[in-house]
């Protein structure tokens, strides 16, 4: 029988789709004032129907913290702590600390970067995790790299733990256009490399690796289509096609180009949703996230799954270094629809120059 | 410094033994003539098993590619696996080519040809593979890839240490050409010569010219000649490698089964090229443009891969 505590960042990643970049602090009021819905819940549901296991006792948070997604599914399990009606960070590392204490032996948690950096304050490395991705940025390496992969890691996880970072974003320099990203600190999770996503690498910026990116921008501007609109995905490989075009563009937002005009700055998935409806052809332009190669669902939640179906996997442009790919052995997907992230699946062409392309394969 | 990351030949020769190899010395105020060329193509076809009409000899085998894709690179991509040799890709640079790239990943490497569209393609690719040491193709996905209208060039470099060879359906497949060297299980890296055994196509396509020196010439002759050195050098570093592939194993690496004259290793050590670097000992770094703690360690000689087993154990404790 396995212990296992569960908790749930009920907020976590509401910010994505509503382009606010997180919920820490007063954003999530913001996020909800935007029509911003829950995403955690659907997260950790999925995780929970794809479990076969069924030697595990959990250790849950009340309500919306665990709980409730353990109802009707078939788990053992046992309310620990309680929690006023509006959750907070003390609830998690409180909690979790009770769960350490009742003797759980692994944490299962769903959350952002700053669930992470909870978590982490009340078990540091004496209780190994399961980190589920739910956040916005979610750029530590603990975490898996989607619902499936958690699915399967709480199936297989034995006696074999391995050591990963969790980073400590400034969500406030990430919403001015900067990734401040900062070492916080070491948790044990299970060693099944390869579900588990890399960190987020910083983005190479020396002189070589800058004119390979205007080299792709220059291709890219080419061979651009007459009234199409581009959705630019966020980082700074994506920003050089518009640097190429002579138009603004946030770094670490999502905007928007047709006929080398701006049409949209820093958008969300509704003003997406429009230009697609307002033009006949749309492409997105995406960079994969350097280190763990995601290129949805970390960062830009704001081109959502129901963005991708209406696009349709030909007219994503990956875009991106041979020194950034190369270090990756795929391109990862979690756009929170399993199924448009099978669509997305297989090999596709990334651009690395001009005319220059590296296959990869897209994983689920 | 003992340099593992060449894939060269650690066992050199004495200067008698270099001077019997490389003779004709006293011509060297004459250019080496077709006459010649035609008489070291004939060695070089009873080795491989081809007529000798198939046989292309250059100065290395970069330059024999390249002067192969200058012939027939019209309207067709490049394709090569990730991480490959440069030289190759910079020249399709040159030419305007598409160039495409297929990363290869651990832990087997796998290429999955069937499930890639590839047409009108000129495919480039190792045999057994570098870095990896791996056999990353099958008879049936390289006769597909040839009746699909693509040209395959397949550089066979460590082929006297795998023995798997396509060599012999060039004379099956117009658009196949093999290119082989002289610098490694040979030992002759200093003189630079490198053959391809290659189908009509290419036959048609390329003139042949005298690309090598004199003393290659004779080099390459008598190495073809005499194999004592060449059946030493193999058994000696095919014994090494099971040896220093072993050890790293025991120590906790990812050491993957190689066919060649190096092996592909990874480990958790951040910086262990930078690390043996500095204690005098040179390996292939491949984090730099594939995969962090990815190593090519080329099989030295007995003592050069002790001193590289001790340093390593050092490191790790």
């Amino acid at each position: 029988m396995l212990k296992a505590g569960l908790i749930v960042n009920p907020i976590a990643g509401m910010g994505g789709k509503v382009g606010l970049k997180g919920t820490d602090g007063k954003m999530y009021e913001k996020a909800l004032e935007l029509g911003a819905e829950p995403i955690s819940p659907g997260r950790i549901e999925d995780v929970l129907d794809l479990v076969k296991r069924r030697d595990l006792y959990f250790f849950c948070a009340p309500g919306s913290m665990g709980e409730d997604y353990l109802h009707g599914r078939g788990f053992r399990f046992e309310k620990v702590g309680q929690t006023a009606d509006e959750t907070s960070r003390e609830d998690t590392i409180r909690i979790a600390s009770e769960m350490m204490a009742k003797g759980a032996e692994i944490i299962v948690f769903v959350g952002g970067d700053g669930t992470a950096r909870d978590i982490l304050d009340a078990v540091g490395m004496d209780v190994p995790v399961i980190a589920i991705p739910s956040g916005v940025k979610m750029f530590s390496s603990a975490f898996v790299f989607s619902p499936h992969a958690a699915a399967e890691m709480i199936d297989c996880c034995g006696d074999d733990y391995t050591e990963k970072e969790v980073l400590d974003i400034d969500e406030d320099a990430f919403r001015g256009n900067r990734l401040d990203a900062k070492y916080y600190g070491t948790v044990r999770v299970p060693d099944i490399q390869r579900l588990l996503q890399g960190k987020k690498a910083a983005s190479n910026v020396r002189n070589s690796a800058k004119d390979k990116k205007k080299e792709v921008a220059k291709y890219i501007v080419d061979n651009m289509n007459r009234d199409c609109v581009y959705i630019l995905g966020p980082g700074t490989t994506v920003k050089e096609v518009a640097d190429a075009l002579g138009v603004e563009k946030t770094l670490l937002g999502i905007d928007a180009v047709c006929n080398s005009e701006s049409v949209g700055v820093d958008i969300g998935e509704k003003e997406i949703l429009k230009l697609i409806g307002n033009h006949k052809m749309t492409k997105i332009i995406v960079t994969p996230i350097g280190g763990n190669g995601f290129i949805f669902g970390r960062g830009s939640r704001q081109i959502s799954s129901e963005v991708l179906q209406k696009v349709g996997r030909e007219n994503i442009i990956i875009i991106s270094t041979l020194e950034k790919m190369g270090g990756l052995d795929n391109i990862h997907i979690d756009s929170g629809d399993y199924e448009v992230d099978r669509e997305m699946g297989g090999n596709i062409g990334v651009l690395i120059g001009y005319n220059e392309e590296i296959i990869m394969e897209v994983k689920y | 410094m003992i340099d593992l990351s060449s894939n060269e030949s650690p066992y050199g020769r004495s200067i008698e033994e270099m001077r019997d190899l490389c003779g004709g010395l006293e011509d060297l105020n004459r250019y080496l003539g077709y006459g010649e060329l035609d008489r070291l193509e004939s060695e070089l076809a009873e080795y491989c098993g081809v007529d000798k009409e198939r046989i292309f000899i250059g100065s290395g085998t970069d330059n024999l590619i390249k002067n192969a894709l200058l012939k027939v690179y019209e309207r067709m991509d490049l394709i090569v696996l990730n991480p490959c040799c440069n030289g190759v890709v910079e020249t399709a640079k040159d030419l305007g080519m598409r160039i495409r790239r297929i990363q290869l990943r651990p832990p087997e490497f796998r290429v999955d040809w069937k499930s890639i569209e590839i047409q009108k393609s000129i495919v480039v690719f190792d045999y057994p593979n570098n870095p990896t040491g791996q056999l990353l193709i099958e008879k049936d996905e390289l006769e597909e890839l040839l009746t699909n209208g693509n040209m395959v060039i397949i550089d066979e470099a460590a082929y006297e240490y795998s023995k798997r060879t396509f060599a012999g359906l060039v004379g099956d497949y117009e658009k196949l050409a093999v290119t082989r060297t002289l610098d490694k299980a040979f030992g002759l890296a200093g003189l630079r010569v490198g053959y391809m055994v290659a189908g009509d196509y290419f036959i048609n396509s390329i003139r042949k010219t005298v690309e090598i020196n004199r003393p290659a010439f004779f080099g390459v002759i008598n190495a073809l000649r005499n194999k004592s050195y060449l059946i030493k050098n193999v058994s000696n570093t095919l014994k090494e490698r099971a040896l220093v592939e072993n050890r790293l194993r025991e120590l906790g690496f990812d050491v993957y089964k190689s066919q060649a004259n190096y092996l592909c290793v990874r480990s958790d050590i951040g910086d262990l090229a930078l690390r043996l670097r500095v204690k005098g000992i040179i390996v292939e770094d491949l984090s730099q443009e594939w995969l962090d703690g990815y190593c090519r360690i080329s099989i030295g000689a007995k003592d050069e891969n002790s001193r590289l087993l001790q340093e390593i154990e050092r490191i790790c404790r």
